[in-house]
């Protein structure tokens, strides 16, 4: 496959940063391919999605290694193409900060636009409020379920992010054990996060995907959403 | 590593989620920036725009009685790290503009509208962006 790559059967190449750089001494293939001379003039256009991680996962922060120091090595896959390809950094969140540290580091063109939809979506209400009493104190979210629950009231389809896994498997019991006996076992409240097997959380995040799906409310790690083909 | 590859689960997944027809998120327990608060906000009212969704954030005591000027956690994306440290309590992650966000915007006038927050915080100066 990778003879056909560097023939340029593919138009288009799908990679993440870290294929550019050596692992423990191995270079990857497409890495392999850059030090070719034919295959870089091949390279028209650079595109850099979620273009806001060269900071946020490339850079060290509070004190700990960054995440993935490949994001912040693209300025050097940059430097090896050819210089006149056009790059395009794409992003949903960058603040201005991080859009200076994007365009240095991209090496982007004095020229170049930017082009920016409203990050406010008009059918979203923010809200912020206290956790009376502490974080520990689950009454807080009693009102998502009503005590006296009876039809016709429709529970709401809720995602509740958690920065705790433990936490997480007690908010779902203490959110199911406030539905009617009857409703316990329907599976209406879930709890996902990492710890839990690949098959369970497929199982939710299917269910949960599902607009006819039994699952409403989900108690996640912000590791939710998992299309989780991470091995570890 | 273990905690690296769930950091990096997380960032990975925080971008992931896609699930259409969410009424609402709940943020339960202050988010350590404003890029990851806004990008699990955003995953609330997906699949259709006319139906209307929420992100409420429910943040713990302690974070009212945070002085910002006290804060040490570096701006998301800023090269200034901190004293090498194993681990870091909640309270010294969390960055002054997320703590911002909790102590002085969210009641209901203009000056602490948490969309004008978003959009100050991140340069939006589109007409839609605003308070409405």
């Amino acid at each position: 496959m990778y003879q056909d790559v560097n023939e340029g059967k593919y138009p288009h190449l799908i990679v993440q940063p870290e294929q550019f750089f050596a692992f423990k001494g191995h270079l990857p293939r497409l890495a392999n391919l850059l030090q070719g001379h034919s295959f870089r003039e091949r390279v028209k256009r650079l595109f850099v999605d979620e273009a806001h991680n060269i900071a946020t996962s490339g850079l060290p922060r509070d004190g700990q290694e960054a995440f993935r120091p490949a994001w912040a090595k693209l300025n050097e896959v940059r430097l090896r193409l050819p210089k006149a390809i056009s790059v395009q950094a794409l992003s949903a969140t960058i603040p201005n900060h991080i859009l200076d540290i994007v365009d240095k580091h991209l090496l982007l063109s004095p020229e170049h636009r930017i082009i920016s939809l409203s990050i406010n979506r008009p059918n979203i209400m923010y809200a912020n409020h206290l956790l009376v009493g502490g974080i520990n104190n689950y009454k807080n979210l009693d009102c998502i379920i009503p005590a006296d629950l009876h039809p016709p009231i429709r529970l709401p389809k809720l995602l509740i992010v958690h920065d705790d896994k433990a936490e997480v498997s007690r908010v779902a019991t203490y959110l199911n054990n406030r539905l009617p006996p009857a409703l316990q076992c329907l599976d209406i409240v879930k709890h996902y996060h990492s710890d839990m097997s690949q098959q369970y959380l497929d199982t939710v995040f299917d269910d949960f995907s599902d607009p006819d799906g039994k699952t409403l409310i989900l108690c996640a790690t912000s590791g939710a959403g998992t299309v989780c083909d991470f091995q570890h | 590593m273990i905690s690296n590859i769930d950091n990096l689960l997380n960032t990975i997944d925080q971008q992931g989620l896609d699930v259409p027809f969410i009424d609402g998120v709940i943020q339960y327990g202050i988010c350590a920036s404003v890029p990851e608060t806004f990008q699990r906000g955003g995953r609330a009212g997906r699949g259709d725009p006319n139906n209307d969704a929420f992100f409420l954030t429910m943040f713990e005591p302690w974070v009212l009685k945070t002085d910002p000027k006290h804060v040490n956690a570096p701006t998301t994306g800023s090269t200034k790290a901190l004293v090498k440290k194993k681990r870091f309590t909640k309270e010294e992650r969390t960055d002054v503009a997320a703590i911002r966000l909790c102590q002085e915007y969210g009641y209901p006038d203009r000056e602490s509208c948490i969309r004008n927050f978003f959009a100050l915080y991140f340069g939006d100066e589109s007409s839609t962006s605003k308070f409405i």
